[in-house]
């Protein structure tokens, strides 16, 4: 009743001069710091320097976002936005439909769990499989530089490290690294040039679970050499004069080092999308064919007939 | 290791956990408008300023929205998911630094101002430089207060809900780290009083 009365003769504690500071008081409360600041210039000054710190942390928030260095968790992220908005969608489609039609949510419910993607949960492991490699998360990757591109295709290697092909010793000089977004799977494609300013690409893709792909076309006068090592596809695509090309596909290929790491010592240091991610390239290792030559029309990056590649 | 799940009681819809309903309690759906994404960008620049090495902080992020959506992957409501998700890095964050105490390394801090401050930002870089070094030299339970409701701007019940405090306890690691800061940084004398309205 006499609230009001209990602050008139009390001093200003700790936690009311922090309020200040954070701008958290009621307006007869600040007005009562700054009587008390008025009289004390040593709360004053201090006050005053953290009002600073909170100037600079706050100013820290105004910076642009950059993902550079998070690709694969912008990756996931992004993919699990959407597909939670599709779900949600679907699902209210499906509860729509099912009380229009059957007037039943059990059967709506029954209905859910057979829409793909919706898996029960004994097999989560294979949702999330789907889920880190499904193509759409991929082909929103930014452009990237030579270095971007080669922690692109790392983070999807897990033991394995891709190196950038050195193919100087063919005459061939390093042009350009870059993340081709409209194909799938994604490809990453390096680009070299010969003294007379011919070209070769390299293309490499990293599949999962099912090695069919489209076989790209290219162009006349180009020819295409297709071959893999686990799950990791490469294409060479040069002119078709091109002398050094098996020549180019030992050097690529040898480009694929494997790391020896250990199982523990993988589980411990990873984060969980690389470890995850990890354990998905080693599966797809593990059931794939040997790093032979695939014939023609097995998995081929579909970019080599992209519209936008530049040949 | 610390699990997230003490965190229910507070941050999650119990009830409607596991139920595969995407609508909480209050009848929104568990995420409402705000996704994950909107805060990656926040939350990788507190984990810089938490940790101070830019690597290690990209791991804490990464293992906080990995955690983060294996729980909303599963629909579990969840009632504010920028504190769930600042409440996981804590976790994390506890866990790891228990961990690493004795390992405890210099950090690079112009780096990290390099990382969080864009070239042309009008910031002052030399007193966020010394504040960033500043930072790392306090107890980490009063840079991580000092850093939710400074960088972050949460309210002190929000910080105190996320790192499992009650409120009297953010209020005085709040005032023992701005001090600690403020010494730190040598700043005796102030130019000027600065009211945040």
């Amino acid at each position: 009743m006499f609230g009001w009365l209990s602050g008139m003769g009390r001093t200003v504690g700790e936690n009311e001069l922090q309020a200040y500071v954070d701008g958290r008081l009621s307006e007869r409360r600040r007005r009562r710091v700054e009587a008390h600041l008025a009289q004390h210039p040593e709360d004053a000054a201090r006050l005053a320097d953290y009002g600073r710190q909170l100037d600079l942390l706050r100013g820290l928030r105004e910076q642009p976002a950059d993902f550079r260095h998070t690709f694969l968790c912008y990756e996931l992220v992004r993919a699990f936005d959407r597909q939670l908005r599709q779900r949600r969608r679907r699902q209210r489609l499906v509860a729509a439909a099912a009380v229009l039609l059957l007037g039943s949510v059990a059967t709506a419910a029954t209905f859910l769990a057979r829409l793909p993607g919706d898996l029960p949960p004994g097999h989560r492991s294979e949702e999330e499989r789907a889920w880190l490699f499904h193509p759409s998360l991929m082909s929103e990757l930014p452009s990237a530089g030579e270095a971007e591109t080669v922690g692109w295709l790392r983070a999807r290697l897990g033991h394995r490290v891709l190196k950038r092909p050195d193919l100087e010793a063919l005459g061939l000089r390093y042009v350009s690294g870059v993340v081709l977004h409209d194909s799938e799977p994604p490809v990453v494609r390096f680009a070299y040039e010969d003294e007379l300013g011919k070209r070769l690409f390299v293309y490499v893709a990293v599949l999962v679970g099912h090695a069919e792909g489209a076989f790209g076309v290219v162009p006349e006068g180009y020819v295409s050499l297709q071959f893999r090592r686990g799950p990791v596809v490469f294409a060479l695509v040069a002119p078709s004069d091109s002398p050094q090309l098996t020549a180019a596909m030992e050097m690529v290929s040898a480009a694929l080092i494997e790391e020896p790491v250990a199982d523990s010592a993988v589980a411990g240091s990873q984060t969980a999308p690389a470890a995850l991610a990890d354990r998905l390239a080693r599966a797809a290792a593990g059931s794939d064919a040997p790093s032979v030559a695939a014939p023609a029309g097995t998995a081929t990056p579909s970019a080599a007939a992209s519209t936008t590649d530049p040949l | 290791m610390t699990s997230d799940r003490h965190l229910r009681p507070r941050l999650v819809d119990e009830e409607a956990e596991g139920t595969g309903n995407d609508a909480g309690a209050d009848g929104r759906p568990p995420v409402a408008d705000a996704t994950v994404l909107q805060h990656i960008a926040a939350l990788r620049r507190y984990a810089m300023l938490l940790v101070g090495d830019p690597h290690d902080a990209d791991d804490l992020v990464q293992e906080t929205l990995a955690r983060v959506i294996v729980h909303l992957r599963a629909f579990r409501p969840v009632r504010d998911l920028r504190a769930y998700l600042y409440a996981t890095m804590h976790n994390l964050f506890v866990d790891g630094h228990r961990r690493q105490r004795n390992n405890a390394h210099d950090v690079d801090v112009d780096d990290l101002v390099d990382r969080l401050v864009e070239p042309a930002s009008q910031l002052d870089r030399l007193e966020l430089r010394d504040l960033v070094r500043a930072l790392q030299r306090i107890p980490a339970e009063q840079r991580e207060v000092v850093l939710l409701v400074g960088y972050e701007g949460l309210s002190y019940s929000d910080a105190a809900r996320i790192l499992g405090i009650p409120i009297g306890t953010v209020m005085s690691r709040l005032s023992r780290g701005r001090e600690a800061l403020r010494r730190l940084t040598h700043r005796g004398t102030s130019s000027r009083l600065r009211v945040v309205k």
